[in-house]
């Protein structure tokens, strides 16, 4: 923290952590008042939702603007759940599978993925269906890992992708329920078995 | 992070309980407006965005799996409604001043940036009081260790074991955005 007078020993805060807390929006509170009155707001749209009984009356609150705004988010939210690592559950008849959306990062801005995670008696298989990554150039591969909030690294298995679009199995020996990301590194061949921190895919585990 | 929603709400909100939607705006409220703020750059148009999100999320809940964070799902309608609002409002024609227009027609933010500032955002408001406070007078007005103990008429000594102990509670919430952004997530 600079213009400290020196001698200062606090914890170093990420660049970016101190940009947003120079940013005024950051610190922003609503008006006095607002919150009671987005309530009350919300109170009478739940209200004439709840007494819209007519045809009439439906076709004039769909083609309300405001519920214009309001339906094409929640179609957005409904249709993009996965996108933020929401936990589906699978059938009742088979094991429970989460499924959980992977976002390319600027190594890979094109790249997504989804990956379907299933308990079965010797682990955990983890089925990534990606979509949009380059095949590993020459020398290198794919590795993909679980990442806990302490920054613990498990790896999950590695491929290359180099010759087709097939889904791509993965196993993990732990639970990924402890673990709060799932990520996708370029390694170079020979490289070591540490991560090379190039991450290319990465979604948040619910 | 901390400040998690209490279980028993999450399934309430999920169900369309309206007393567990209610804390829910009362937990989130703060960061949902902080976000519109950034995007928008206006209290009554960043209030308007956050009651379109709200009602968005209020008709989505049964959507929301109670088994997970509600804080990413949240941001993410709150960034969906943000960014329709904003080219709702396009197509509508401004009819605010230039300063609006301009905020209304920038690029919006990526959901990226916007989950960070919610982030930071959270992790104010779970600092104590007096923490929050040195944080503020030192980030947003610049001052330095000396001018703010003058200004809250306390020893130095005090202030510095406050920005301490605050550094350590932020660097514990968020230095998982440190993390990513090393890696190259951001």
């Amino acid at each position: 923290m600079s213009g400290t007078d020196g001698n200062d020993v606090s914890p170093a805060l990420p660049e970016r952590t101190e940009s947003a807390l120079r940013d005024r929006s950051t610190w922003a509170s609503p008006p006095p008042g607002l919150e009671d009155a987005l309530l009350a707001g919300l109170r009478r749209e739940r209200d004439q939702d709840r007494a819209v009984t007519t045809d009439d009356d439906r076709a004039r609150r769909a083609w309300d603007p405001r519920n214009l705004i309001i339906a094409a988010v929640v179609t957005l939210v409904v249709l993009a759940g996965t996108a933020i690592g929401l936990r589906v559950v699978g059938g009742q008849d088979g094991p429970e599978a989460h499924q959980v959306a992977l976002v390319g990062t600027t190594l890979a801005p094109d790249a997504h993925a989804e990956a379907t995670i299933v308990s079965k008696p010797s682990g955990f298989e983890i089925t990534l269906d990606i979509e949009g990554l380059p095949p590993a150039p020459a020398g290198a591969y794919y590795q993909a890992w679980l990442k806990s909030a302490d920054g613990d690294l498990v790896t999950i298995g590695t491929f290359h992708a180099r010759e087709g679009g097939d889904a791509i199995i993965l196993w993990s020996g732990v639970d990924p329920e402890g673990f709060e990301l799932l990520t996708v590194t370029l390694q170079k061949q020979g490289g070591g078995a540490e991560s090379s921190g190039q991450v290319v895919l990465t979604g948040t585990l619910p | 992070m901390d400040g998690r929603v209490d279980p028993e709400v999450l399934r309430g909100f999920a169900a369309g309980d309206d007393a567990a939607f209610e804390e829910v705006v009362r937990h989130f409220a703060g960061p949902m407006f902080a976000v519109a703020m950034a995007t928008v750059g206006n209290r009554e148009l960043a209030a308007d965005a956050v009651q379109q999100a709200l009602i968005a999320a209020w008709r989505a809940s049964s959507s929301f799996s109670p088994d997970a964070d509600l804080a990413p799902w949240l941001c993410t309608i709150t960034w969906c409604a943000i960014d329709v609002w904003r080219r709702d409002r396009r197509h509508r024609g401004p009819d605010l001043t230039a300063t609006t227009e301009v905020a209304e027609l920038a690029p919006g933010p990526t959901y990226e940036a916007v989950w960070e500032a919610w982030q930071v955002r959270r992790a104010l408001d779970s600092l104590p009081a007096d923490e929050r406070e040195v944080v503020s007078l030192h980030y947003l007005e610049g001052l330095t260790q000396s001018e703010i103990a003058v200004r809250l008429g306390i020893p130095i000594g005090t202030v510095k074991s406050r920005t301490h102990r605050a550094h350590h509670h932020l660097q514990q919430l968020l230095a998982h955005l440190a993390d990513e952004i090393r890696e190259g997530t951001r």
